[in-house]
């Protein structure tokens, strides 16, 4: 392992001898120190090590432990305002709230006794077969006429109009009337609020205008909505869209949604924020300045600009259109 | 932390009586129960600092250097100890004894006193070379020098003040210089000398 020999060598002073000499005694005293012979006390060192460092670990923890304690206790009160928070916000989210919800309708309408051709054109409608049909003869001062009623549990009211105009379609077809089904539900406080909200997202690559108007319709449909979409795409590649909800303005119960496109890197994020009429009133006698403000807070966004909502006043009637439908996300 | 033990003692094995006699030779002038302190905080800082041992083959020139470390810090220590009390905060059991306290041997005794005379690198550098086997190279290493010369030179020169001592010649202030028996001092007390006569030969 030595790389060079440092013992000495005879010098030019004539110490020779005594040099020689000494380091000769120095290698002997060197040597003593070298002849000692400690392997014996090994086996003690080694025993001792093993319980040395169990203690030093278990020290480590006390201490861990110890300075956790001490830090709950010099910050309990940091430690309990969270906590009680969070407590009183799963509380407060967990508390049941109780909606009224249409869980379904009865149409009913009436038809000419013995007409068999009609009775085959009612049998033949799709909807009518999940339907709970009564069929029951009336006699209306000497008119004779075959009430029908159809209960349709779980119906939205986009499906029940759909159903009404099935049935317009039809002629002989009278008194065609619509009876919701109205019950109170319980449910807790954060799945209420998702109940009158929805998200529809949509991964548009490589679709056509076509194909995604299909999927955006049908996953509306899904939520109760019928919509009249069409996607246009531009010179520059980018989809425009059109978007047509008449069923909204009718709804007793309307909903929030927001429709998510992702197409490729142009993501696109429609939101459409429904006011119930009880809304509509409080823009009455409010000038058009005011009227857009309180939009402006409704909708949450400050940035819409004046000709963007655009309001139309027919008579004591207040109409807002609001044309910033589409919301570049990148 | 018993799998870091487990792997530090089978390293250590082959190595141990050298360790030992390197840690009693550097603590020469030191009573056995101060030796086995250096040699305590060296074997816990051993296993505590074992993740840093990237070869296992170079584990003996790792021990030796945190051996080497320890002794410098104790020196340290042993100042501040006339003072202070320094207490074993940990608690931890007692190492076994493993040098012998009733030792009469002429040879060890007188080159421990020689070897107390000396700065704590010199008498590190010395014994590396001497009972560690080690080259010029690994104790340039172990002592965290930057050249090879410098540590070439520092045995050269220890070599020679360790003849001096032996054979009673003139001190660095030109007195005879005796090495003390009594001595159980640090190396603060020689380097108190060696400036007392550094400062006499410059006035």
């Amino acid at each position: 392992m030595k790389q060079s020999d440092l013992s000495p060598k005879p010098n030019a002073t004539g110490n020779t001898g005594a040099d020689s000499q000494s380091a000769e005694k120095l290698e002997r005293y060197f040597t003593a120190l070298k002849s000692a012979d400690y392997s014996d006390s090994f086996p003690k060192v080694e025993s001792w090590l093993y319980k040395t460092n169990t203690q030093i670990e278990n020290q480590k923890k006390e201490r861990k432990l110890k300075k956790m304690k001490q830090y709950f206790l010099a910050n309990k009160l940091r430690l309990a305002y969270p906590i009680i928070f969070l407590a009183i916000l799963i509380a407060a989210c967990s508390m049941p709230v109780t909606q009224t919800e249409t869980v379904g309708h009865m149409v009913t309408w009436a038809t000419p006794t013995g007409n068999t051709q009609l009775q085959e054109q009612i049998k033949n409608l799709d909807w009518i077969r999940g339907a709970q049909l009564s069929i029951s003869d009336n006699n209306d001062n000497g008119k004779l006429e075959t009430l029908y009623s159809a209960l349709l549990p779980g119906s939205t009211e986009a499906q029940i109009e759909t159903y009404k105009k099935d049935l317009e379609r039809i002629k002989d077809i009278t008194s065609i009337k619509v009876y919701p089904f109205q019950d109170n539900v319980k449910r807790p406080l954060y799945a209420a609020a998702l109940n009158t909200f929805f998200r529809v997202n949509v991964d548009a690559h490589g679709m056509s205008d076509e194909d995604l108007k299909k999927e955006v319709e049908r996953q509306l449909r899904e939520q109760g909505v019928n919509s009249n979409i069409n996607f246009t795409t531009g010179p520059d590649g980018k989809r425009n869209i059109q978007m047509q909800i008449p069923d909204l303005k009718n709804s007793k119960d309307p909903k929030d949604f927001e429709v998510n496109i992702n197409d490729g890197n142009n993501d696109q994020t429609l939101k459409v924020i429904t006011k119930k009429p009880t809304d509509v009133n409080k823009y009455k006698g409010k000038s058009d300045a005011e009227i857009r403000s309180m939009v402006r807070s409704d909708l949450g966004n400050q940035n819409l600009k004046d000709n963007e909502i655009i309001i139309t006043h027919e008579g004591d009637e207040v109409k807002i259109k609001v044309e910033v439908e589409k919301q570049d996300v990148k | 932390m018993a799998r870091d033990t487990q792997k530090f003692l089978e390293l250590l094995k082959p190595h141990y009586n050298d360790a030992l006699k390197y840690s009693r030779a550097l603590c020469a002038n030191w009573s056995a129960d101060d030796a086995e302190d250096v040699l305590q905080d060296s074997f816990l800082k051993g296993i505590e600092n074992l993740e840093s041992l990237r070869d296992d083959s170079k584990f003996r020139s790792w021990f030796f250097k945190i051996v080497t470390r320890e002794f410098y810090s104790s020196v340290r220590k042993h100042f501040w100890k006339r003072f202070l009390p320094i207490e074993n905060y940990m608690n931890l059991p007692e190492m076994p004894e493993v040098y012998d306290r009733m030792e009469q041997n002429e040879n060890k005794a007188m080159i421990g006193r020689a070897l107390a005379k000396l700065s704590v690198k010199e008498r590190a550098a010395i014994l590396l070379f001497e009972i560690g086997g080690f080259s010029i190279e690994e104790i340039k290493d172990v002592q965290n020098e930057k050249s090879i010369s410098a540590v070439k030179s520092r045995l050269s020169r220890t070599r020679e003040k360790l003849k001096k001592y032996i054979t009673g010649s003139n001190g660095p202030n030109g007195k005879k210089f005796s090495v003390r028996t009594d001595t159980n001092e640090g190396d603060l007390t020689n380097e108190t000398i060696r400036l007392i006569a550094e400062a006499e030969r410059n006035r």
